[in-house]
């Protein structure tokens, strides 16, 4: 190691790899997370300190190889050969040893100083597979450490060879050998770029950029035209590759073989199987949770179960937090003498009602996420993936889809930046507008306390059904804009399956905490302006300040700015829908963000005690039909102003109009529908 | 028992009891579904929702699998007794954490919640059958540890 102080460490591996593991243990699970580099993909970097050196670790997309082809795979290489990171730790899956190997041949062709974290040797070792890591080392020419992150086993040894390897020189690796007449047209290139545009050799490893040239790499090519002289290199790469074609077929085939024959090789060397591959735990699990008929019904019993569990057991939990918040608090705020009365409605009856009621549902929301973390580490949701992809191709979409869906149903913010993952254009654009109508956690309290108010012994199945619904919306909703606006056939996607793993209960809180934070954090900031505002615009009206009993007068609030707003819309656009301008108001409201209609409601319904849901029931302010149809409207329309903003700046300000536009018209529509269907049944 | 049986004949007890248990899901599903719908079905034990009947509607189709694949695939058929049995003791879990989450509720909320509705919520279907399979799946986990995997 070099005296340089400040080291950066990437992180490197394949999906399911174990990579997010060794990252949360080396860094202690203390991460911030910002934006790669012109695009909004999260980037997630941590610290941790070996010997009183601090290093930073960053955190690489999950890839499987460095192609132009994903942007996850082109961030990972561009990182790698612009921001020069002094070591490469590739994670490699050691019960999958063929795939994490082609990535970790890919990162030695870029020439990082590389290291080795050959992970998971338990599970392979219950496989029967026994990898000699000596071997494997050798024939690498790089250190290789066995470990098992979620034990932490090895990661000792990890932390003394990155310390001893980082900011080591780069060595030149050419581990795959490309035949005779490709590596005499490796070195052709080689020799042209160092003639023509030597800077980009001093930037870039000179043997990777003539394989990339030689591969027709649409980045790399880009890279090379930029500089004086590139596109000289261009036309005569161009003619190199017109020669070579008259022998090899199909270039990049020929390259893509040529390195897994080389795997191959080392696989053979590295790999004992102990014992003959039999079934394993997973492979029998599979046998029912992917089948295409007992598969559905699990996921169903699985779904159902894990509603059931988010939402009954968390119940005595949200009315607790009712009671300490808009009760107890409430009460307190509105005893203190010493406050001005303005000053007490606005802390007591907007923050207090507004905010805390929000807050309240944080016991649901966080175990919500903790059963969806529970799911996700066990291995269960990329089965659910897998089960669903023959269903979204029959929609146009390929099982990819499903990840942005699934991240939707905590944020659709980084459920619209998911889809950058999908390689298809038409798929891609597709994914970002139905993103929205997956249903976020911020709709959850909505639903709860309409749920509640008028549903309360099905509560669980009628939120359920939300979610039916939003993925049954967005199936539909893809398949239209499939045929119509984004035309051409679905690309699928390869989706590796992990095996089982036992569950870490440190891991699986740390994603549960990690997601309701940013529930927590939005409350405490957009939810808090937003209710500060409705309070303000219910206190006033045309007449100037009403008072600050207002909000506990009918008679003042229906003629503040509010209540004036509200009757507006409930005599005109909403009248249909039967609803009252309360729930009007929570509505255009709602369009900040959806946490802000609950808000809201608290404010103008005036709650006690007993909370938002008790209060709602005792005013009949819904029937189960205009109850229901509110919450089909507030599943459907616009999700919030962050999420319209972020398919703004990733897909132009034509495709947010378009997604505000269709989710308005189809909300209305729907909610209507659901009014009319209770109409002609005679139940309202 | 099981100790002078053969491994096949242990595979088959276990298909026959998922298939017994699966069978009794099915009914209380569809009564569920009944007594949701136009009438009581077995009222004491029988969750009154369409979810639950579901729930148990799929459940029993995981087991009930297990002795209608056996002759054809004793793998599968195997998996359906141990995934069916899992599903059958979460429910019976979420059941029990739900039985107590509303005594919770209601003690919070200064409800009554009588000792009767604590033992039927504990007694109801899902939980009862869910009570019978946490007893049968060590029987099931080691069959098929022994016999299945390798």
């Amino acid at each position: 190691m070099s005296k340089k102080e400040g080291y950066i460490v990437a992180l490197a591996g394949v999906p399911n790899s174990g990579k997010s593991s060794i990252f949360n243990k080396l860094t202690g699970g203390r991460a911030w997370v910002g934006n790669w580099p012109g695009v909004t993909i999260e980037k997630k970097i941590g610290t941790m300190r070996i010997n009183s050196i601090e290093i930073e670790v960053v955190d690489l997309p999950g890839i499987y190889g460095l192609t132009a082809y994903s942007l996850d795979e082109i961030i990972a290489r561009n990182f790698i050969v612009e921001e020069n990171p002094d070591l490469v730790i590739v994670v490699v899956n050691a019960t999958n040893l063929e795939r994490s190997l082609y990535l970790a041949l890919s990162i030695l062709e870029l020439e990082a100083n590389t290291i080795v974290a050959l992970n998971m040797v338990d599970l392979a070792e219950e496989q029967g597979i026994v990898i000699d890591h000596e071997k494997l080392s050798e024939l690498l020419g790089i250190p290789v450490i066995p470990t098992v992150a979620v034990t932490g086993s090895g990661l000792k040894k990890l932390r003394e060879l990155i310390l001893e390897y980082v900011g080591r020189s780069k060595g030149r690796t050419n581990i795959v050998d490309y035949g005779y007449d490709l590596e005499r047209a490796i070195r052709d290139v080689e020799k042209i770029l160092q003639e023509n545009v030597p800077e980009i050799i001093r930037k870039y490893p000179s043997r990777w950029i003539s394989i990339k040239l030689l591969e027709w790499d649409e980045d790399v090519i880009r890279k090379v035209k930029s500089y004086a002289g590139g596109n000289e290199v261009i036309r005569k790469v161009e003619k190199i590759r017109a020669e070579l074609q008259n022998k090899i077929d199909d270039l990049e085939l020929f390259m893509t073989e040529r390195r897994y024959q080389t795997i191959l090789n080392i696989v053979k060397e590295v790999i004992k199987q102990t014992k003959a591959k039999g079934v394993t735990w997973t492979d029998l699990l599979d046998s029912i949770l992917t089948h295409r008929f007992l598969g559905i019904f699990s996921a169903i019993a699985v779904l159902y179960m894990l509603f059931r569990f988010a939402f009954e057991i968390s119940t005595p939990f949200v009315d607790l937090f009712s009671i300490l918040i808009n009760g107890y608090l409430h009460n307190r705020i509105l005893g203190l003498k010493f406050l001005p009365s303005w000053l007490a409605s606005l802390l007591a009856d907007g923050v207090t009602n507004g905010v805390g009621t929000v807050v309240s549902f944080l016991p649901l929301i966080m175990m919500f996420f903790l059963g969806l973390a529970f799911l996700e580490d066990v291995g269960y949701m990329t089965r659910i993936a897998y089960l669903v992809d023959k269903l979204f191709s029959k929609f146009g979409l390929s099982g990819k889809t499903v990840i942005p869906l699934v991240i939707g149903f905590g944020c659709n913010v980084p459920a619209v930046m998911a889809t950058r993952t999908i390689e298809d254009e038409n798929e891609r654009k597709t994914a970002a507008l139905i993103a929205p109508l997956a249903t976020c956690s911020a709709r959850l309290p909505v639903y709860m306390v309409i749920a509640y108010a008028v549903f309360r012994q099905v509560a669980g199945a009628v939120v359920l059904s939300m979610y039916i619904w939003s993925v049954a919306l967005a199936l539909l909703v893809a398949l239209a804009l499939r045929k119509l606006v984004f035309k051409g056939p679905s690309a699928g996607f390869v989706m590796e399956m992990p095996p089982y793993i036992m569950p870490r209960s440190d891991i699986i809180g740390m994603k549960m905490w990690e997601r309701s934070k940013r529930f927590l954090y939005k409350a405490g900031s957009v939810i808090l302006i937003g209710v500060i505002f409705i309070w303000l615009l219910s206190v006033t009206g045309p007449s100037g300040f009403l008072g600050a009993n207002a909000l506990s007068s009918p008679r003042l609030l229906e003629h503040s700015w509010t209540g004036l707003l509200g009757k507006a819309f409930s005599e005109t656009i909403f009248r249909p829908l039967n609803w009252d301008w309360r729930i009007s108001v929570a509505l255009i409201f709602g369009f900040i963000a959806k946490e802000i209609v609950v808000g809201t409601m608290a404010i103008l319904y005036g709650i006690g005690e007993s909370g938002l849901p008790a209060a709602l029931a005792k005013l009949h302010a819904f029937t189960p039909v205009t109850g229901y149809a509110f919450m089909i409207f507030v599943l459907i329309y616009v999700p919030c102003i962050a999420t319209i903003a972020t398919i703004r700046s990733e897909m132009g300000s034509k495709y947010a109009v378009m997604a505000v536009a269709y989710e308005l018209i189809l909300a209305y529509t729907l909610a209507l529908a659901v009014i009319s269907f209770g109409h002609l049944l005679g139940v309202m | 028992m099981s100790g002078k049986l053969h491994a096949s004949e242990r595979l088959e007890i276990i298909s026959v009891i998922s298939g017994f248990f699966g069978s009794a899901y099915m009914i209380l599903g569809l009564c569920a579904l009944v007594a949701r719908t136009s009438g009581e079905c077995l009222t004491r034990i029988t969750p009154g929702n369409i979810g639950m009947s579901i729930l148990l509607l799929s459940i029993g189709a995981v087991l009930l699998s297990s002795p209608t694949t056996f002759r054809k695939n004793i793998i599968l058929s195997s998996a359906a007794s141990l995934v069916g049995s899992l599903l059958s003791i979460t429910a019976m879990v979420v059941q029990v954490l739900d039985v107590g989450a509303t005594w919770l509720d209601d003690i919070i909320r200064s409800q009554s919640f009588g000792r009767g509705d604590i033992v039927a919520g504990l007694l109801r279907g899902d939980a009862f059958l869910g009570y019978f399979m946490l007893l049968v799946f060590p029987f099931v986990l080691k069959t098929v540890k022994e016999h299945i995997i390798r």
